[in-house]
C-alpha cells in the first residue's frame, strides 16, 4: 500500500526510507531526506536473496531496533505525510490467527488466549491470568501469551511486570508481527507515562512507531506528550 | 414402720450412690478430658495436602509420550472394555481414548468430572470432543495429582474428610446395619443391648453387636482389643459423655475419619477416605451404592469380610446391608435391584506412590516461610505446585540408572557403605515461567535427606565459562571491542598475575590450540582461550554478569572465577541458565502456585514474574554457541544418545574431577544435572561422561511427546554462513560452511574488522534468520 509505484517520490527513496524508518533509526520528528541506499527491487529474486540490512550503528540494548521484511514494510510504513488508517487499539481475535499450518500446541495457546481475553474484559483476572500462563507454558514463544500478561499486570497496575513481560513480546514478534511489537511498546510509554517517566514514554511510543506506523496509541501518546514529539 | 425402713434403704441408697458418684467424679473427669482431648485434637488436624501441576491434553500431544497413561493409573482411572459409563472410566479403542474425568476442586473453582473423547492417530492427539455432543473442545486437563499430604510425621498416610464430602447414601447405609437408632439414642442404645443379646440368645452365637457408633469411635479412640465388661462399662461412659459434649454431625464426622476399615500390609486403613481409594480406587463421590454398602458391610470385621479375601462373604453381607437400605426407604427398588446385580469391582493394589520426597522438603521450607509449620500439618490447606510427576519419576529414574550404570562400568565408583555412595542431583525448570517441573536432591532420600540440588554448594568448572562469553558479548553490544563468534582467541598456556599472585589455567589433558574461534573456545571448553578472555574482558565483569543472572553464593573476583573455581548450588546454576533460555529474562522461580484454605478459599496465588537482566542479542550469541557444545562439540554424546531437539549446553568437570556437571536447555526446558561425592572425593570422570548420560536420559523422555521448538535470534541478531575454523564469511553452497550468529551491524561481511573481504558480495552470505528455521523446528 504504502510503496505504489506512480507516487511523486521515487519507489526506492520510499523503500529506503521505510527501512529505516523500520530499523529504528528515523525519529519522525527530525526527518532529514534519508541517504539513497540501494535496495534489491525485484521482488522474485528478493525471496532468494534476502537484501543486506543498510550499514546501522549497533542498537544500545535499550532501543534494540526490530527489523523488518520487505513485504512487512510495504504494509506498516506510510509515505511522510500521507494518512495512514489506525491500527485499533485492540489486536484481532487469536482465533484468526489459526490455521491448518500452525503448530497444535501453538493453535491450543492462542484458544487459552482468546479466552483469556473475554476473561480479562470481564474483569476476571484470576481466570485471565491462569489462561494466559498455561498459554506461554504450552507455547513459550507465543508473544501474544506476554502481551497479554502486560495488558493484565497494567489493568493490576503492577508496572515492572508490564515493562518485562511487553519486553519479552517485542523480542518474540519483533520479526514476525510489528503490530504487535508496536502494541508492546506502546503499552510501555503507557506505564512510563502513568509514572510521569516522560522521555521514556517518548522514546517507546517512537518505537512503536518505528514498528508500526499505524498505531494509534503511539500517535495519541506522542501527540498528547506535546513538543518534539509530534509525528 | 414401713415408712421408716423405705426412707433408710432410700436414704442409705441415696448415699452409697453419691459416695459412689463422689468417689467416681475423679474419673469420669479424666475421662471427659481425654473424650474432649481426642476429639479436638483429632478432629481439627488436617494435614495440608499438596499436588502436582494439572497436565494440560491439546491437540499435538503424543499420549505415549508424555507418560498418559501413566498419569492416569496414577490419577486412579480404569480402563474398561466398552463405553465410558462411570467417572474414573477410560477406554482405549482405535483411533481414540475415551475418558470420563473425576470430579476436581480446583482452586478456581470445582470441575465437575465429563466424558471426553480423544482422536488419536498413532498416539498423537488429533481432535478432543465433549460427550456424547461430539462438541469440539481445544484441551482437556488431567486434575492435578496428590503428592503427599504434610503431617506432623511425615509418613503417615491418612486424609481426613468433612460430613459434607461423605455421599448420605453412604453414611445411611452405615447406619442402618450398625446403628439404626444413631439419631435417637444418647450414647449407648439400650434397647438395641437388650435386642442384640435376645437375638444373640436365640441364635446361639454372637449375630448382632450392640455398640453405637459412638461407642465404636470411643473403642477405636482408645481402647485396645480387649473384651470385658469392663472395658463396655469405660466405653460406654465416655460415649455418654461425648454425645453430652458433641453434636450427632460431629460425632459422625469423626466416626467416619477415624473407623477402621482393613489393612494395607503393617499398615492400617482408617476412614472412609481411605478405604474408597484402597478397595474401589475412588473418591467418595463417585461410589455407586453397591460399593457403599459393601464399605459399610465390611465395618463389622473388616478382615473377615475384605472383599480381597473373602469376596463371597463380601458380597454376602453388603447384599444385607442393601436389603436393609430398601427395607428402610433409603434406596428404591430399582436401585436396589441394580446393586444387588453388581458385581464385585476391586482396584488393582496400587504401586508404593512416589512423593517426590526432596522436592516436598523444598517445598516445606518455601512454604514455612509464610505459614507456622503447625498451620501446615492442620489446616487442611491445598497446597498447588508447579512440579510435573511424570517428569519428576522420569528425573529419578534417570539419576538412579545413571548413577548405577556409571558403578557397573567403573568399579572404583562404588562403595559399601551407603553413606558414602557415588551421589548424583538433578532440577528442571521452565524458563519462561521459573516453574520447577522436577527435583532430585540425591539417590535415595531413606538414606540421606540432603538436598544437593539446593544444599549441595560445589565447584560448577566450566559451566561457569558461558558467563565470561556473555560478558564479552554485552561488552561488545554496550560499544566495546569486537567479541563476536568468530573472533579468534589465542589458546596457548598463559599466565594471569592478580594481587601479586600468578595464576596459569591448564587446558584438559595439556592440549593447547594455537588460534581458535570464540566458538571452538566455548565448544571444547579451552580454559587457556576462556581465562584470557576473561582477564580481556574484566573479571568483575563476569562476576556481575553471573551475578545478574541468578548466582547468589558469594563470588570472589579473582581470575579463577572464570572456569568455576567457586561454590554454587545446582539450583543457581538452572537460574542462570534459565535466563540464558529466556532470552534474558530472569523468571523468579516458582514452586508454590497456589494456597487455598481447607474451603476453598484462596489464600497464595504466585503468579509468573520476570525481569530482563541481559540483552537478548548478547545472549542469543552464547546460546547458538552452545548449541554447537550439543551439536559437536563436549556436549555431542547427547546426539549420539539419540537425543535430536535443538538443545544449548555446556559441561562442567572441575579441575580434580570430583564434580561432574551437565547444564543444558531446550527453549522450553532447563535441566542440570550433578554427579558427585558428598565427601568430595575424585569421582575421575569428565561431564560429559558422568552428568551428560543422565541429563540426555532426563530430557528425551521430559520433552517427549511435546512439539519440539526453536531457539528463535531476537532482533539486533544476523545470521552469516562463514567458515568454521578461520571465522570468515563461506563461500555459497560450502557443505562446511556453519550459521554463525553476529550482532546486526558488526556481522563480518560488514564490517573492517580484521576480516578479509569475502569472496562473494556480501549480501549472498547475509540470511534473514527467520527463514533459517525450518518450519517443523528442527
Amino acid at each position: 500500500m504504502g510503496a505504489e509505484p506512480g507516487r511523486e517520490i521515487s519507489a526506492g527513496v520510499v523503500l529506503a526510507a521505510m527501512v529505516l524508518l523500520a530499523a529504528g533509526c528515523f525519529a519522525p520528528p527530525r526527518a532529514k531526506p534519508p541517504p539513497v541506499v540501494k535496495v534489491p527491487a525485484p521482488q522474485e529474486e528478493a525471496k532468494a536473496l534476502p537484501p543486506k540490512p543498510p550499514l546501522l550503528p549497533a542498537p544500545t540494548p535499550a532501543a534494540a531496533a526490530p527489523s523488518l521484511t520487505e513485504s512487512e514494510l510495504g504494509e506498516s510504513a506510510p509515505t511522510p505525510g500521507e494518512t495512514v488508517e489506525s491500527q485499533s487499539t485492540e489486536p484481532p481475535s487469536m482465533l484468526s490467527r489459526i490455521d491448518s499450518n500452525t503448530a497444535p500446541n501453538a493453535a491450543a495457546a492462542l484458544r487459552l488466549i482468546e479466552e483469556g481475553r473475554a476473561s480479562l474484559a470481564e474483569h476476571a483476572y484470576d481466570r485471565a491470568l491462569d489462561r494466559f500462563e498455561r498459554a506461554v507454558t504450552i507455547d513459550p514463544s507465543n508473544a501474544y501469551g506476554y502481551y497479554f500478561l502486560a495488558q493484565l499486570h497494567y489493568d493490576k497496575h503492577d508496572y515492572d511486570q508490564v515493562i518485562a513481560f511487553a519486553d519479552k513480546a517485542v523480542v518474540l514478534s519483533a520479526r514476525t508481527d510489528p503490530g504487535l511489537t508496536a502494541r508492546a511498546y506502546s503499552l510501555q510509554g503507557a506505564v512510563y507515562e502513568d509514572v510521569g517517566r516522560y522521555p521514556d514514554a517518548r522514546a517507546a511510543y517512537r518505537k512503536a512507531l518505528s514498528a508500526d506506523s499505524r498505531n494509534l496509541a503511539a500517535r495519541v501518546g506522542i501527540a498528547r506528550l506535546g513538543g518534539e514529539g509530534k509525528p | 414402720m414401713l415408712r421408716r425402713l423405705v426412707l433408710t434403704v432410700v436414704t442409705l441408697m441415696l448415699g452409697v450412690g453419691a459416695v459412689v458418684v463422689i468417689l467416681a467424679v475423679p474419673y469420669l473427669r479424666q475421662l471427659d478430658s481425654l473424650v474432649t482431648e481426642k476429639f479436638s485434637g483429632k478432629r481439627w488436624d488436617f494435614p495440608s495436602k499438596i499436588y502436582s501441576d494439572a497436565c494440560l491434553i491439546y491437540p499435538g500431544i503424543d499420549l505415549e509420550g508424555i507418560g498418559f497413561y501413566d498419569r492416569l493409573r496414577r490419577l486412579n482411572y480404569r480402563q474398561v472394555p466398552g463405553d465410558v459409563a462411570r467417572k474414573g472410566d477410560y477406554a482405549v479403542g482405535s483411533g481414540a481414548v475415551e475418558i470420563y474425568l473425576h470430579d476436581f476442586q480446583y482452586p478456581a473453582g470445582p470441575r465437575s468430572g465429563e466424558p471426553v473423547r480423544l482422536d488419536v492417530t498413532g498416539s498423537t492427539v488429533s481432535r478432543i470432543e465433549r460427550l456424547p455432543s461430539h462438541e469440539e473442545i481445544y484441551t482437556v486437563e488431567l486434575e492435578p495429582e496428590l503428592i503427599t499430604g504434610l503431617y506432623q510425621n511425615i509418613w503417615e498416610e491418612r486424609h481426613l474428610v468433612t460430613l459434607d464430602e461423605v455421599p448420605p447414601l453412604l453414611v445411611r447405609a452405615i447406619i442402618d446395619l450398625e446403628d439404626q437408632h444413631f439419631y435417637e439414642h444418647y450414647g449407648v442404645d439400650v434397647l438395641g443391648i437388650l435386642r442384640a443379646a435376645w437375638v444373640n440368645l436365640r441364635s446361639g452365637h454372637v449375630v448382632q453387636g450392640g455398640s453405637t457408633l459412638t461407642q465404636q469411635l470411643m473403642k477405636n479412640f482408645f481402647l485396645s482389643d480387649e473384651r470385658s465388661l469392663k472395658r463396655k462399662l469405660v466405653e460406654a461412659a465416655m460415649a455418654l459423655i461425648a454425645e453430652r459434649r458433641y453434636s450427632k454431625r460431629e460425632i459422625l464426622e469423626n466416626y467416619l475419619n477415624e473407623i477402621y476399615l482393613g489393612q494395607r500390609g503393617a499398615q492400617g486403613i482408617f476412614g472412609v477416605w481411605e478405604a474408597a481409594h484402597f478397595y474401589f480406587a475412588k473418591p467418595l463421590s463417585e461410589l455407586s451404592i453397591a460399593e457403599m454398602a459393601l464399605l459399610a458391610a465390611i465395618i463389622k470385621a473388616p478382615n473377615r469380610y475384605s472383599p480381597f479375601r473373602n469376596p463371597e462373604l463380601a458380597l454376602q453381607r453388603r447384599n444385607l446391608d442393601l436389603t436393609l437400605m430398601v427395607k428402610r426407604g433409603d434406596i428404591t427398588p430399582e436401585q436396589y435391584d441394580e446393586a444387588v446385580a453388581e458385581p464385585l469391582r476391586l482396584a488393582r493394589p496400587k504401586p508404593a506412590g512416589n512423593d517426590a520426597p526432596y522436592f516436598v522438603d523444598f517445598l516445606r521450607q518455601e512454604l514455612e516461610r509464610n505459614y507456622p509449620p503447625e498451620v501446615l500439618t492442620s489446616e487442611g490447606l491445598r497446597i498447588f505446585t508447579t512440579l510435573d510427576m511424570q517428569l519428576q519419576q522420569s528425573a529419578e529414574e534417570a539419576v538412579q540408572r545413571g548413577l548405577a550404570d556409571l558403578e557397573k562400568r567403573y568399579k572404583r565408583l562404588r562403595s559399601d557403605k551407603p553413606a558414602e555412595a557415588l551421589q548424583g542431583a538433578l532440577i528442571a525448570v521452565q524458563p519462561q515461567t521459573g516453574e520447577i517441573r522436577a527435583m532430585v536432591g540425591g539417590r535415595d532420600y531413606r538414606t540421606s535427606q540432603f538436598n544437593r540440588v539446593v544444599q549441595a554448594l560445589r565447584q560448577p568448572g566450566s559451566v561457569f565459562k558461558p558467563f565470561v562469553y556473555l560478558a564479552a558479548f554485552e561488552r561488545t553490544e554496550h560499544g566495546g571491542p569486537v567479541i563476536q563468534p568468530n573472533s579468534m582467541l589465542d589458546d596457548e598456556p598463559f599466565e594471569w598475575t592478580y594481587d601479586n599472585q600468578v595464576w596459569s589455567p591448564a587446558n584438559y589433558k595439556g592440549e593447547y590450540f594455537g588460534q581458535v574461534t570464540v566458538r571452538h573456545a566455548l565448544e571444547f571448553s579451552l580454559n587457556a582461550a576462556t581465562s584470557r578472555l576473561a582477564r580481556d574482558v574484566g573479571i568483575q565483569a563476569v562476576r556481575d554478569v553471573a551475578e545478574r543472572l541468578g548466582i547468589t553464593s558469594p563470588l570472589p573476583a579473582v581470575p579463577s572465577l572464570a572456569l568455576g573455581a567457586v561454590e554454587v548450588s545446582p539450583f543457581e546454576v538452572a537460574q542462570a541458565y534459565s535466563v540464558l533460555a529466556n532470552q534474558g529474562l530472569k523468571a523468579t522461580p516458582l514452586s508454590v502456585k497456589r494456597v487455598v484454605d481447607r474451603s476453598g478459599n484462596p489464600i497464595e496465588r504466585n503468579p509468573i514474574k520476570i525481569e530482563r537482566v541481559i540483552d537478548p542479542a548478547a545472549v542469543y550469541l552464547v546460546t547458538h554457541m552452545m548449541e554447537g557444545v550439543i551439536d559437536h562439540g563436549t556436549g555431542q554424546g547427547a546426539r549420539r544418545m539419540g537425543f535430536t531437539r535443538p538443545a544449548a549446553g555446556k559441561t562442567g568437570t572441575t579441575n580434580d574431577y570430583r564434580d561432574a556437571w551437565f547444564a543444558g536447555f531446550t527453549p522450553d526446558l532447563v535441566t542440570v544435572a550433578w554427579v558427585g561425592f558428598d565427601q568430595r572425593k575424585p569421582v575421575g570422570l569428565a561431564g560429559s561422561q558422568a552428568a551428560l548420560p543422565i541429563w540426555t536420559d532426563f530430557m528425551k523422555q521430559a520433552t517427549a511427546g511435546r512439539p519440539a521448538t526453536p531457539f528463535l535470534p531476537p532482533p539486533g541478531v544476523t545470521l552469516v554462513s562463514i567458515d568454521e575454523y578461520s571465522g570468515q564469511p563461506a563461500p555459497p553452497n560450502d557443505p562446511k560452511a556453519i550459521e554463525e550468529a553476529f550482532f546486526k551491524g558488526d556481522e563480518p561481511a560488514a564490517t573492517d574488522s580484521g576480516v578479509p573481504a569475502p569472496l562473494v558480495p556480501s549480501s549472498a552470505t547475509v540470511k534473514d534468520p527467520f527463514e533459517e528455521q525450518p518450519p517443523d523446528g528442527r
